[in-house]
């Protein structure tokens, strides 16, 4: 076992047990788990990512959608399986950008409130939302900051 | 929406329709509807301060027939205070202006609601109201500030000021989103008030006019075919950055194989075959031809050597299909040996670094290899050089090995396209241009031999940096031909006059001793920064550092750069001695790595070099702060006399307006900055989808005597979030 897989099974466990501890919300998985940040080292027309682990350090290459390039700088949880440094993501979610959590979800427009819908179907209407978010109603986004306030940043993931 | 006017239209069409069943038809039927410009108002003052500026909304009919009875009912307030609101309307029929005043009276600080009833007896949606805020902000300090001085608010969004000012002034705001990642974009409000003027705000992106400082009689320079080649070089750059990426895949996937080559000590097995010193022996040479992770994706070429020099080898492609022979046996690899030696070399060791740091672990020639082959020109759509990173591995031809194949070369080259005739770079162009490329490529040896030294591959420098100091290598090279010097506001004739050829009534003073002139900042990095400039504050979403896509090449070529450049003119105390710390960091990558070297914070760096980039005019002030200036280049000069004096042949072989940077020889837009212009008084600016690290700009003109407020405010017109990573500065450009 090389010095790399215990760094990152180090930071398996790390990940697993933050919850609790650190301010963005993670969710619990079966599989494989990392959360780092996304830094872009690819483009078109084969764009590649890496995670820089919250708890070790080294990188990884992903694999995956290639949504994740929309996600550089950002912190986001990846689910996958880890091959050598590749990681080959099967699915992610944006948990904080520029220190703030954040919420990843899909937008839903009803009685002229725009909700943002988490993976497990919760609920959660957007105060104030930017235009940007309103012209993007049926599509996956992440909105920053504590949703009860205007949401500080956000971003579109497809 | 859509269906409620469908809804309306139809109630009323019914109502019609009844109507006319009534017994009265010959009444034509008036279905006035009030339709107000806005039907929210916000004022805003401090507090004990003098009152805002009146507004006015605008009435018309979007109905049938004719608005008319109309008044302004019994104003409605919110908790709170009261009758701190007046209304009044010009005329009782539509079209008429409702004037709405606020008084600011005695409130305390806090926020006051009321709303506004227009009525009009015929109007069939009456009343119609307008809702009125007015926040009673406390007291902020003042800001004054002389021709060119400038003031920057970084430790806070939470930001409000008055701004102490004559008429005639005028201020450059750059609201800049200190975000680190490009993909968190902010919205936000420039909100303003100024109780001592009448005017009111004109929110438009209106063309600015240049200032008298411009040039006013430049000489027109008939540039014909070399803007061509210069556009077509544009599309070609972006085919590089994807091969810095396979670079960095490939790294990161062999980085800590346990065959990685040791970064001290023994070294690895020599590949079976090496690159000849002896001129006319033909090399097998692996040229990778395809984008993917792998290192397997290559073409297998002889290509014989041609050139040898202390420092360099030139190989050149012996494919006589692809290539004349006529150009691949010239004699220019000889004098590009020699420049490489004399000059580009040198170069690299004195500011960059040791591109044979790693020479001992790899073939242990002690050059650099250069190899020329028209794999490069229909690889990927064609691309003008790359370094590929699969040569800095342990050469394996078995497949079935852990990492697979790795059919590099085992030492440190960079690859060169072959002539392109069909894109305006002929023989003597591409000669040119390649001197300049092997700056730019040796960085990349480089940094990918620091960086396997310093950590196994482990951290790599993130492709905007690393491609914006390559940039800069090949900016520095430049300047043992065009004569520039650092800090020395290098303007028109000594950059792009000297790179390429403008006509009879260029500067003939920059030909080099070759008669020639080789190209750097005018193939890539003067037009990608114009690019990104261009669509850095472009609304919904602009750019920022780390774009991907299409948008890369402007970020990584241009603003990557752009920024370094101010880097270094502002923070180092040598360029060397800057460029070597940041490209042998052994962990820290992108805006980390610059503010760990310059021990200055995000905000600092973002913020002035907004500033400092804000190019939408020839300044005609002297910048009181450094930070907000790029001092080894007069970019305005370079980009006003780059639209403006050129003149290309059209397809009719006649001479037109073109432009340098512009899309498509376009001469337009002049600058690239496009502020959006306001006047003193109410300011209620909205502005959606500013990228991380990118700046929005305005350009304030003081339309009067006295203090305008000004406060930076969510994308509703809220108080702004504390954790926002928005900022402001300042300049007084007037």
């Amino acid at each position: 076992m090389s010095l790399a897989w215990l760094a990152f099974s180090a930071a398996i466990v790390l990940a697993c047990h933050s919850g609790a501890r650190t301010e963005p919300s993670v969710k619990s998985v079966q599989g494989d788990t990392v959360i780092g940040t996304i830094q872009i080292v690819g483009t078109d027309p084969f764009p590649r990512t890496v995670i820089i682990p919250a708890y070790s350090g080294i990188s990884l290459r992903l694999v995956g959608s290639p949504t994740l390039q929309r996600l550089d700088g950002l912190q986001v949880q990846v689910v996958g399986r880890r091959a050598g440094d590749q990681f080959t993501v099967t699915s992610f979610t944006v948990v904080s950008a520029n220190g703030q959590p954040a919420t990843d979800g899909k937008l839903v427009m009803d009685g002229g409130t725009l909700y943002i819908v988490t993976e497990d179907g919760e609920r959660h209407a957007l105060v104030n939302p930017s235009p940007n978010l309103r012209a993007r109603v049926g599509q996956r986004v992440w909105v920053s900051g504590p949703l009860d306030r205007e949401p500080i940043a956000y971003g579109f993931i497809n | 929406m859509g269906v409620r006017v469908v809804r309306f239209l139809g109630i009323a069409g019914l109502g019609a329709f009844l109507a006319s069943c009534g017994g009265s038809p010959t009444t034509p039927a008036n279905n006035a509807a009030i339709s107000l410009a806005t039907n929210t108002v916000s004022f805003g003052v401090q507090v004990g301060s003098g009152n805002p500026t009146a507004q006015t909304v605008n009435i018309t009919n979007s109905g049938t027939g004719t608005l008319s009875g109309l008044a302004v009912g019994t104003i409605a307030y919110g908790t709170g205070a009261s009758g701190w609101l007046s209304a009044s309307l010009t005329g009782s029929s539509a079209p008429a202006t409702v004037t709405i005043n606020a008084t600011t009276g005695s409130l305390a600080q806090g926020s006051y609601s009321a709303t506004i009833p227009i009525t009009a007896s015929g109007a069939t949606n009456s009343p119609a109201s307008i809702k009125v805020t007015f926040a009673i902000f406390p007291p902020a300090g003042t800001t004054t500030l002389a021709v060119g001085g400038d003031t920057t608010f970084l430790s806070t969004p939470v930001i409000a000021t008055n701004l102490v000012l004559q008429p005639g002034q005028k201020y450059l705001i750059a609201v800049v989103n200190t975000d680190t990642s490009a993909a968190a974009n902010e919205d936000f409000t420039l909100f303003g008030s100024m109780a001592s003027t009448q005017r009111v705000h004109l929110a438009s992106r209106a063309p600015l006019r240049r200032s008298q400082a411009a040039p006013k009689h430049s000489p027109i320079y008939n540039a014909g075919a070399a803007v061509k080649r210069i556009q077509a070089l544009r599309k070609l750059q972006e085919n590089h950055l994807a091969m810095l990426d396979h670079n960095t895949a490939v790294f990161q996937r062999y980085a800590r194989s346990v065959r990685m080559a040791p970064s001290s000590g023994s070294t690895v097995p020599r590949p079976s075959f090496s690159i000849s010193q002896t001129i006319g022996t033909v090399n097998k040479i692996y040229v990778a031809a395809s984008f993917g992770a792998g290192c397997a994706g290559v073409d297998s070429i002889g290509a014989r050597t041609v050139a040898v020099g202390a420092h360099v080898i030139v190989l050149a492609d012996t494919n006589t299909t692809k290539w004349p022979v006529r150009f691949r046996d010239s004699a220019f690899y000889q004098t590009f040996a020699n420049e490489y030696d004399a000059v580009t070399f040198p170069h690299i060791t004195t500011n960059i670094g040791n591109p044979l740091a790693y020479d001992s672990h790899l073939s242990s020639i002690g050059k650099i290899t250069v190899v020329i082959s028209p794999v490069l020109n229909t690889f990927g759509g064609g691309i003008v050089a790359f370094v590929n990173g699969c040569d800095f591995l342990p050469f394996d031809s078995n497949p079935n090995g852990p990492n697979g194949e790795i059919l590099g070369n085992q030492t440190e080259v960079f690859y060169y396209w072959a002539p392109d005739s069909a894109s305006g770079w002929y023989k003597g162009a591409w000669e040119d241009l390649m001197r300049g490329t092997a700056a730019h490529e040796t960085k990349h040896i480089v940094s990918y031999t620091d960086r396997i030294i310093n950590n196994n591959f482990q951290y790599l420098e993130q492709r905007w940096l690393e491609e914006g100091l390559a940039q800069v290598s090949a900016e520095i090279w430049e300047r043992n031909f065009n004569s520039t010097t650092w800090k020395g506001h290098a303007n028109f004739n000594q950059t792009v006059a000297c790179e390429i050829y403008l006509g009879p009534n260029e500067t003939p003073a920059c030909q080099d001793s070759l008669g020639t002139k080789p190209v750097a900042l005018t193939g890539s990095h003067l037009p990608f920064f114009f690019d990104y400039l261009a669509a850095e504050s472009q609304s919904p979403t602009g750019l920022g550092f780390g774009n991907t896509g299409s948008n890369a090449t402007p970020t990584n070529y241009g603003e990557g750069w752009a920024f370094a450049r101010w880097v270094l003119d502002q923070y180092a105390a040598t360029e060397p001695s800057m460029i070597m710390s940041l490209v042998n960091e052994p962990t820290l990558s992108g805006l980390a790595n610059v503010s760990s070297h310059t021990g200055k914070s995000v905000q600092e760096l973002l913020v002035y070099f907004g500033l400092a980039s804000a190019i939408y005019d020839t300044a005609t002030y002297t910048a009181a702060d450094v930070r907000t200036t790029i001092p080894t280049f007069n970019f305005g000069q370079i980009f006003y006399l780059g639209q403006t004096s050129l003149q290309c042949l059209n397809t009719a072989n006649q001479y037109v307006s073109c432009g340098l940077f512009g899309t498509n020889f376009s001469n337009t837009p002049v600058w690239p900055i496009q502020p959006t212009a306001l006047s003193t008084g109410n300011i209620n600016a909205k502005v959606t989808g500013v990228a991380g690290t990118a700046a929005s700009y305005f350009l304030l003109t003081s339309t009067g005597t006295g203090q305008q407020y000004l406060q930076l405010q969510s994308g509703t017109g809220g108080s702004i979030n504390a954790s926002s990573g928005l900022r402001i500065g300042i300049i007084r450009v007037q």
